[in-house]
């Protein structure tokens, strides 16, 4: 994930999610990346207003 | 542009496609005194395959996501007086190889070159530098392609290109590959560069923390993003993600191309191509030939039932070439759009029960095209219990687009509903066989990491060249094989063997299968392409249930000798013989007892 540019401080949203524990889509920067449920879990988020 | 042989195409440059055995590569002997050796690096979908085909002149197909270049590609360009070797190398993160496609990359950097042309997605340059700066550590003069500069103007992203070469200390060329923007001054670049001597770098050792510190200074200083309302595309890239109206939207994109490749199949063959073949062709062949040939088997094996001029001409020209030109214009759209990936996303959880990761969709999807691409770009996948599921899947249950077109020309006439019946058993089929192979395999789906692509409104120019490459593909290896097939089918027939053979065969042929015994030619042909186990069943006389039960034992036999090749190829014999030996097997168990019930129930 980290050679994919997505780190600590990467400012993120989220773009879906799907059902039954499939994985988010997740916008930072410009790019999307879809990570699975139980990665994304593990990723400590802090909401920013923007 | 004039820098290179264009348009001569495989005739002044010499193209070998090579595969690598298990990552390890031989280390390259020096290279020639006049011979340049530029290597095309960079992160996955950052169009260095564009550039390549642009600079070479070589066919090569090019998608929009990442891990379409599995392995490398190597072409010649002659300019200003002198040869170079450009080597598309497969896109990769970091060089720390992760997966084979990655390791073919970092193999490449160890064997060395005279300069690296490194392309940079302009869109998203921090992460496209992380891998530059690593690779700027290696002895070899580096040179720098930003690409996508277009999009990015688009999108609000400007960068200070003189500052960015100062920051990396070497040339930046900006590029729009797929236009040719930029290319000539690369190549300029590239020939003045690679007559730099490398001066030797001693590696300094930065943790990636460090080196995405200094990925970030870079950045903040070369670039100004000014914030965009997001585009059209942008906005349906975005709802197609969505689990609703995301699954409506890919159940209707799939049925659309369905429709297009069966219907429009259809409709080219009885409005345009049967009445040429019927009052034309087949009329002035058979009276010319027959003018020269005096009756006898010479006569049948040329223009009779299984007539080399006849068949040999009818079958891959008037029957599969409308579906797989078809099938490859909805392929390639869906490929270049950057739709594929977001089917993958909405499918994984689905997937992931039968043990496969959504990612792998791509794979699957292309063995609905051919199962040679599918195998070779299983090498994307990042296990291998993936690689040999996709393809066990894609050799058992997957028909090819020719085998599509010889279903839908066998099926569509007399019953559509034989036709989706014989679909939705192939589905059914994945599932399940799915679902035991992930039992059977040691090891678990590894979780989902992709990035996905931007939707891109696809060029209509690389379109249309990646459809004329896949249809030139299919008519080269098809066309010769199917010949052989059918002059070994004339003779048999001639000959009275086939008579002889089916007669060995009749217990499971006529007994077990229920089909007429002439059903047995299609066994035999079938090993050698996947259509040609269907295509015989046209000649005969059959029932609807016998319809079925020839194309159900069609879609499950072995795959085509040319996949059996490739799976040893990629994999090793043992996996290609349980192949053989379970495709086989359920073949003639599915097929036979679909047969026995259905004749139970009083079908016949």
């Amino acid at each position: 994930m980290n050679s994919l540019g997505l780190r600590k401080g990467s400012k993120v949203s989220v773009r879906s999610r799907q059902f039954f524990g499939g994985p988010l889509v997740v916008q930072y920067d410009s790019r999307s990346l879809a990570i699975d449920k139980k990665i994304a879990e593990q990723i400590p988020v802090k909401r920013c207003i923007d | 542009m004039k820098c290179h042989n264009m348009g001569s195409k495989g005739s002044s440059h010499k193209c070998k496609k090579q595969s690598f055995h298990g990552g390890v590569h031989n280390k390259r002997s020096l290279v020639m005194h006049d011979d340049i050796r530029i290597l095309l690096m960079g992160n996955p979908n950052v169009g260095k395959s564009v550039i390549f085909s642009k600079l070479t002149g070589l066919d090569v197909l090019t998608a929009n996501y990442a891990g379409t270049t599995v392995s490398y590609t190597e072409g010649h360009i002659h300019y200003h007086g002198k040869t170079a070797t450009l080597i598309d190398v497969p896109g990769t993160y970091s060089l720390e190889a992760t997966s084979p496609a990655e390791e073919v990359a970092v193999n490449f950097l160890e064997d060395g070159a005279n300069v690296v042309i490194c392309v940079l997605d302009a869109t998203n340059l921090e992460r496209n530098l992380n891998l530059a700066l690593q690779i700027k550590q290696k002895d070899i003069p580096i040179i720098y392609a930003l690409n996508l500069i277009d999009v990015a103007e688009n999108k609000g992203i400007s960068i200070d290109v003189e500052k960015l070469e100062k920051e990396l200390g070497a040339p930046v060329v900006t590029t729009v590959a797929t236009r040719n923007v930029g290319l000539k001054e690369l190549l300029d670049t590239a020939w003045e560069y690679s007559l730099k001597e490398a001066i030797p770098i001693t590696p300094v050792h930065i943790s990636q923390d460090e080196r995405w510190q200094e990925v970030g200074r870079i950045v903040e200083n070369v670039q100004v993003v000014e914030h965009r309302h997001p585009t059209f595309w942008d906005k349906v890239g975005d709802i197609t993600v969505q689990p609703f109206p995301g699954l409506p939207i890919a159940m209707l994109v799939l049925t659309f191309s369905m429709l297009f490749v069966v219907g429009g199949g259809q409709g080219i063959r009885s409005l345009l191509l049967l009445p040429i073949l019927n009052n034309y062709y087949i009329p002035v062949v058979t009276t010319f030939v027959s003018g020269f040939v005096a009756e006898g088997i010479l006569l049948n094996v040329l223009v009779g039932e299984y007539g080399v001029l006849i068949k040999g001409i009818e079958w891959p020209f008037f029957l599969i070439l409308p579906y797989v030109t078809l099938f490859y214009i909805v392929m390639s759209f869906l490929e270049d759009s950057g739709y594929l990936p977001r089917l993958g996303i909405l499918l994984d959880s689905m997937l992931r029960r039968i043990g496969m990761v959504g990612s792998n969709i791509v794979p699957v999807v292309m063995g609905y095209g051919c199962a040679v691409p599918a195998i070779l770009g299983t090498r994307a996948a990042t296990t291998r219990k993936q690689r040999i599921m996709i393809t066990s899947l894609v050799a058992l249950a997957v028909p090819c687009t020719a085998q599509s077109g010889a279903f839908i020309a066998l099926l569509g006439d007399q019953s559509i509903i034989a036709l989706v019946f014989v679909y939705l058993v192939s589905f059914a089929a994945i599932i399940v066989a799915g679902y035991i192979l992930d039992k059977l395999i040691p090891g678990e789906a590894e979780p989902m990491l992709m990035e996905v692509p931007n939707l891109l409104k696809p060029s209509s120019s690389a379109l249309m060249q990646k459809i004329w490459i896949r249809i030139k593909q299919f008519l080269v290896e098809a066309e010769v094989p199917m010949l052989l097939g059918i002059l070994f089918a004339a003779l048999l027939v001639e000959t009275g063997m086939l008579l002889v053979i089916g007669n060995i065969l009749e217990p499971l042929v006529a007994g077990w299968l229920g089909l007429p015994i002439e059903a047995s030619l299609a066994l035999m042909l079938g090993i050698v392409r996947r259509e040609l186990g269907v295509l015989p069943l046209l000649e005969l006389e059959l029932t609807t249930l016998q319809l079925i039960v020839g194309s159900l034992v069609a879609l499950f036999y072995l795959p085509c000798v040319t996949v059996m090749a490739v799976i040893i190829k990629e994999f090793d014999l043992k996996l290609s013989l349980y192949v053989l030996g379970f495709t086989t097997i359920t073949a003639f168990t599915l097929a036979g007892i679909f047969n026995q019930v259905a004749r139970l129930l009083g079908f016949q």
